[in-house]
């Protein structure tokens, strides 16, 4: 396709304005991400040394806890499914989906997956320091939002 | 005002060949095919997501509900279909801007689902700006049909210019959203990245994702984290002053590569336009690496003879002489090999038979073997071999064609082979070449 001179040039300062409008998010009280024309918020927000994730865990008959893998929750990458599992329970809507991993776990044939009894749907608080740094894995505390017993036919 | 409306013509519209614009347009087709089947899974359980996730962006903002799974997989092919026809440049003025929509809208939909990826949103803008260039002037089926060599031109030079600065302007907009968001300068001392890398790093581990298997080790290395930190901010806020001069623009792209590999081994993320290099390939002279690459190939294979010169290497493809489509697919190579590379010499012919003694090959009439530098070729890898020693587009279609696996490849071979005589005929005996071939054939 070829373009006279003066379109190319206004092809190419309205392609550059539209990559660069979205900067006016920064500014915004509750800024909104888009596709192609982002703002790049990734890695821009300030984290604590106390982190907070919603996930699953699931218990076998020994008690023994395993954390479930995104796979396993829901379609797409990991921060997908973790984004989702947030939506869910910010709209308290957590039932459905802890059914829906319940029903995905008991279909699985993997171990230890095909070993456990029972999952949770927790808030875990970590300590980012003592996880990393003093090799202590487990959650300072732990709430656990809604559990489902595994039914395998 | 007038010198400098001059200048920004003579740098915008600086003429540029017209390969490198097709080379680029290469590059993103072929990573956006390779991304859109090796993600077929991923694709299809898209289109089957809740509906309660959905949350539209981009080209996807006037969906009220998701698509129907049929629809959106249809739309799905019909991007991969236009995008193969971008990727050889074919009917490019039409396939061009729709496969630019159609990859538009896909990755749209695929990001509508709460959570938008940003590792693809180059590839997107490069494919939005290529598909609306003379992008097929050259390394295209449109460019071999018209037969003209396209010479330098602004024409595609401007594209070209556009690419780079837009590649600058997401960093440099990724780099504003950390100094305007909660973090402002803690990007500068590295605690900032290393907080982020930490909470990226625990996610994964609870979520079952990638992770970096010795951030735990890292993690109290803060040394590491402010030079990565300090880095990062200076490559993105820095970015805009890559477009003064070309060299800086090729530091620049080393650099952000480097810092790409770098967030791979310490996060475990893969940004993979980025870090394969093809988002920089613009900030450099493209059109050389091939013939830079292939002279290479030639020199390390001991083509070179003791006065230095480049020997012109000869290729011998042994056919069934008596079968009518391997005689046309003779001609056919032998039209196409202006440097008359490939010499010819059938099966049954006393030469063809000593060639395969002599490798300890045995004759086997349902296959073509292509016999260079001492290492004998067959079937569809025999093929390939030889396309990519015939003028464009065929060495092309041939690296295009070598991503397919060669049990597939060897399948299609055989089948054709199989019903060769069915389709096309056979001969009682070996055909004469016509005249002016005739040299190419041996014994």
């Amino acid at each position: 396709m070829h373009l006279s001179k003066p379109f190319a040039l206004f092809f190419s300062v309205a392609v550059l304005f539209a990559i660069l409008l979205p900067v006016r998010e920064n500014w915004k009280e509750k800024p909104k991400d888009s596709f192609p024309l982002s703002y790049f918020p990734m890695f821009s927000s300030k984290r604590d040394s106390i982190c907070t994730v919603n996930y699953f865990v699931g218990y076998d008959t020994l008690g023994n806890r395993y954390y479930i893998p995104h796979a396993l929750v829901g379609a797409g990458g990991f921060n997908q499914v973790r984004r989702q599992v947030n939506k869910k329970v910010r709209s308290e809507n957590v039932e459905k989906i802890t059914q829906k991993v319940a029903k995905k776990v008991a279909k699985c044939q993997e171990v230890p997956y095909c070993h456990l009894v029972r999952i949770a749907l927790v808030r875990g608080d970590f300590d980012l320091n003592n996880y990393f740094q003093k090799g202590i894995k487990m959650p300072q505390h732990e709430k656990v939002i809604f559990t489902k017993t595994i039914e395998r036919s | 005002m007038k010198r400098f409306l001059h200048a920004l013509d003579q740098y915008w519209f600086t003429p540029m060949p017209a390969e490198r614009l097709a080379w680029l347009r290469v590059f993103s087709g072929a990573f956006t095919l390779w991304y859109l089947l090796s993600r077929y899974a991923l694709f299809s359980q898209t289109a089957k997501s809740e509906a309660s996730d959905f949350e539209p962006v981009g080209l996807a903002f006037w969906l009220t509900e998701p698509l129907s799974s049929g629809v959106f997989m249809g739309i799905y092919w019909a991007t991969i279909a236009f995008n193969l026809a971008y990727l050889l440049g074919w009917k490019f003025r039409f396939s061009g801007p729709v496969f630019a929509v159609a990859s538009l809208f896909l990755f749209s939909y695929r990001y509508s689902w709460s959570m938008i990826y940003h590792d693809n949103i180059a590839v997107v803008l490069h494919i939005l700006v290529i598909a609306f260039a003379p992008a097929a002037a050259a390394l295209s089926i449109d460019a071999y049909y018209k037969k003209e060599k396209a010479t330098p031109h602004w024409q595609y030079g401007w594209p070209v210019r556009l690419l780079c600065a837009a590649t600058l302007a997401t960093y440099f907009l990724s780099g504003l959203a950390k100094v305007y968001g909660d973090l402002a300068w803690d990007w500068v001392d590295g605690s900032a990245m290393r907080a982020q890398v930490a909470v990226d790093a625990l996610r994964k581990d609870v979520f079952g994702g990638e992770a970096n298997p010795f951030f735990a080790f890292l993690y109290p290395n803060t040394t590491l984290f402010l030079i990565m930190g300090l880095g990062t901010m200076v490559l993105e806020l820095g970015a805009p002053f890559v477009l003064a001069h070309r060299r800086l623009g090729m530091i620049w792209a080393g650099l952000t590569w480097l810092l790409h590999i770098g967030i791979y081994f310490v996060m475990g993320i893969t940004f993979r336009y980025q870090m394969s290099g093809l988002i920089f390939a613009p900030f450099f002279d493209v059109e050389k690496w091939w013939p830079w690459l292939r002279r290479k190939l030639q020199q390390t294979s001991g083509q070179v003879d003791q006065s230095g010169a480049m020997q012109v290497p000869a290729g011998i493809a042994l056919f069934d002489g008596t079968c009518s489509f391997c005689n046309r697919t003779v001609r056919f190579i032998a039209e196409r090999d202006p440097k008359g590379f490939v010499q010819f010499a059938s099966q049954q012919s006393d030469i063809g038979r000593a060639l395969l003694s002599d490798y300890g090959v045995p004759s086997n009439l349902s296959t073509i073997f292509f016999v260079e530098n001492g290492v004998v070729y067959q079937k569809s890898a025999a093929i390939l071999r030889i396309l990519s020693h015939l003028r464009q587009p065929w060495p092309l279609f041939a690296a295009l064609a070598s991503v397919f696996p060669l049990v597939l490849r060897d399948g299609v071979y055989d089948w054709v082979a199989l019903n060769r005589y069915r389709w096309f005929g056979a001969q009682a005996q070996c055909s004469v070449p016509p005249r002016h071939l005739r040299a190419r054939f041996l014994g």
